[in-house]
């Protein structure tokens, strides 16, 4: 039996029982009628007996084989075939955790980034599809980033909390940042000009002091280190975002926030590519399943009430 | 008047006040046929008792003698009613409380009564697995009272007789109406088989035939299992199909059955529960008045 990500679902097969019962007592008619005579009673097609035929038994296990099948689905199993053993760390999108990081690559970790509104929770599924080993996620300070209702993971999942790096961020001047990109295109690249224009523009700071560069090699440089990707510049809010951390109270703090380093010390798996993998791809082969046979089985009960009929 | 109907009959179970009620609410008395010129002609007397009609009583002779006895004219010649009550378990289908057997037992007690009003002799024969009968050999003032209390304690059970026991009981008592109260639910046609034989023993034959309406317009819906009384056949039908070919196949059976039953030369009335018994009881006055 593979581990089972929602197992309280499997109650869900429970209700096998239904199609059970009403196989075995769905036979009988609900009244009987005596009467002196039956020969006035058309006894040709329209009398219909109700004993249970050979055919009744397949209705029931495709019926009872639906049913399992959106339960199981549900529940959500996690196919161990393609899991590795070892651990993985999930990092948050914006948040300084360079050190530790690092440490947890040193003992072997593959580093993946959450996608940019992915709850922590969602990441780990991933996660748990690839490695059956310890799962860490370094997250903020952001509820948001619990996501909705915690799966039940066979992997020993670690949570850290790391604030965004305002300890780190002290002996650094502000006025300096330099913001690593990936290539854009033109009109994401238009979309960070003006961001970081309006940011400037508010934070008294003069444009040239947010540099923005595609060089990678710049990454070694000194300050805050701020990485775009194609992704989170495409992303909607993107403005929204750096103006939200704009109109925090304290400007310093929320200009520190913003410019958190994003400290991978080596390049991601992939760039603003997190863990690979659909989510809980085995409960969608076993609802799409469930779902020809659903259609199979209502064709068929149309068929055998047409030639009833 | 309130429709005379077997439901509205059997709603009390006093079978003497029902069929008083039959007798009285049909306005049943002694027809006479008079023919003209003859007046009554006497034949004889017999002695009053209670019950009998006055306006024959022969009022001379009881101020003269302080006797009472009533004139029978030749005329008014006995014609022995024997009824024959199908008992078999088919009888016991019930609509709205009311059996057929019920509705046959009130149109018995109603006929015995009229009969024995008239100064006809009345028997009885319950057809059932066992035959019984009451068939006095002449004409017996506690006759009726004996008919009634055998008709108030017969239940309906088993299947129509073979016609060798019906046999003595139907020739027994003389040539005279015998009315057949029945639901002709027959499996071989053993009913009209002894409709056929009663005519060739040349009885004058009343078929009342007792059927419920529901057994005629079929008014149920959706799965239904069918039971037959007597056999315990079943089938497992979906009613709301089966309607129409049921109306139909009932219709046309009723028909034949009444065609084949005139055909023999018996008289038919179908009496249903909810409608009047009047209609068969103005068929076997209709036949008496012939006789007379």
């Amino acid at each position: 039996m593979p581990p089972m990500t929602a197992p309280i679902w499997l109650w869900g097969l429970l209700a096998l029982a239904v199609p059970l019962a009403l196989h075995l007592y769905g036979r009988r008619p609900g009244r009987t009628v005596k009467l002196g005579t039956l020969r006035d009673i058309p006894a040709t097609r329209v009398a219909r007996t109700f004993a249970l035929r050979v055919e009744d038994h397949w209705r029931l296990l495709l019926r009872c084989s639906i049913l399992a099948l959106v339960g199981v689905a549900l529940a959500g199993p996690l196919i161990p075939t393609r899991r590795g053993t070892g651990s993985i760390v999930l990092v948050s999108e914006a948040v300084g955790s360079a050190p530790l990081v690092d440490s947890l690559r040193g003992a072997g970790a593959t580093a993946f980034r959450l996608f940019e509104h992915e709850d922590a929770w969602s990441g780990a599924l991933r996660a748990a599809e690839q490695t059956s080993g310890p799962v860490h996620i370094i997250g903020g300070a952001t509820v948001g980033e619990l996501g909705a209702a915690r799966p039940s993971l066979p992997n020993p999942v670690q949570w850290h909390r790391v604030t965004p790096g305002l300890a780190a961020a002290d002996s650094v001047p502000v006025q300096s940042a330099l913001v690593l990109t990936e290539p854009l295109t033109v009109t994401a690249r238009r979309r960070l000009d003006a961001a970081i224009a309006a940011i400037a523009a508010e934070a008294g700071l003069r444009p040239s002091d947010l540099v923005v560069t595609t060089d990678t090699s710049a990454r070694a440089a000194p300050g805050y280190r701020f990485t775009l990707t194609a992704e989170n510049v495409a992303s909607a809010d993107l403005p929204f975002r750096l103006a939200e951390s704009w109109l925090a109270p304290q400007r310093e703090q929320a200009i520190r926030q913003l410019l958190v380093p994003l400290a991978m010390a080596a390049p991601v798996h992939a760039a603003g590519v997190a863990v690979p993998g659909s989510s809980s791809s085995a409960s969608r082969w076993l609802l799409a399943l469930a779902a020809i046979l659903l259609l199979a089985e209502r064709a068929w009960a149309l068929r055998a009430s047409r030639v009833a009929a | 008047m309130e429709l005379l109907t077997p439901r509205l009959l059997a709603s009390t179970r006093d079978l003497a006040l029902i069929a008083r009620r039959i007798a009285d609410g049909v306005g049943f008395g002694a027809h006479r046929s008079r023919a003209p010129g003859t007046g009554l002609e006497f034949t004889q007397y017999r002695p009053y008792q209670p019950g009998d009609d006055l306006r024959r009583l022969d009022w001379k002779l009881a101020a003269r003698s302080d006797r009472f006895f009533l004139r029978e004219s030749e005329r008014e010649s006995s014609v022995p009613l024997r009824l024959i009550v199908d008992a078999t378990a088919s009888m016991a289908y019930t609509e709205d409380g009311v059996s057929l057997l019920a509705a046959a037992r009130v149109l018995a007690a109603g006929l015995a009564l009229v009969a024995d009003r008239q100064g006809d002799a009345v028997g009885l024969v319950t057809a059932t697995s066992e035959v019984t009968t009451l068939v006095p050999a002449r004409r017996d003032p506690r006759q009726l009272p004996r008919v009634l209390h055998a008709l108030a304690r017969v239940e309906p059970r088993g299947r129509w007789p073979k016609w060798a026991e019906l046999e003595t009981a139907a020739a027994a008592g003389g040539r005279g109406i015998s009315v057949l109260l029945t639901d002709a639910a027959e499996d071989k046609d053993e009913i009209v088989a002894a409709i056929r034989r009663l005519t060739a023993l040349r009885h004058e034959v009343i078929v009342l035939h007792l059927a419920g309406r529901a057994s005629i317009e079929f008014p149920w819906q959706g799965a239904t299992r069918f039971e037959e009384y007597e056999t315990g056949r079943a089938v497992d039908v979906d009613a709301s199909v089966a309607r129409e070919g049921a109306r139909a196949a009932a219709a046309r059976r009723l028909a034949e059955l009444e065609r084949t039953i005139r055909a023999l030369g018996a008289e038919y009335q179908r009496v249903l529960l909810d409608e009047s018994v009047e209609a068969a009881l103005r068929t076997w006055l209709r036949l008496r008045m012939r006789r007379a």
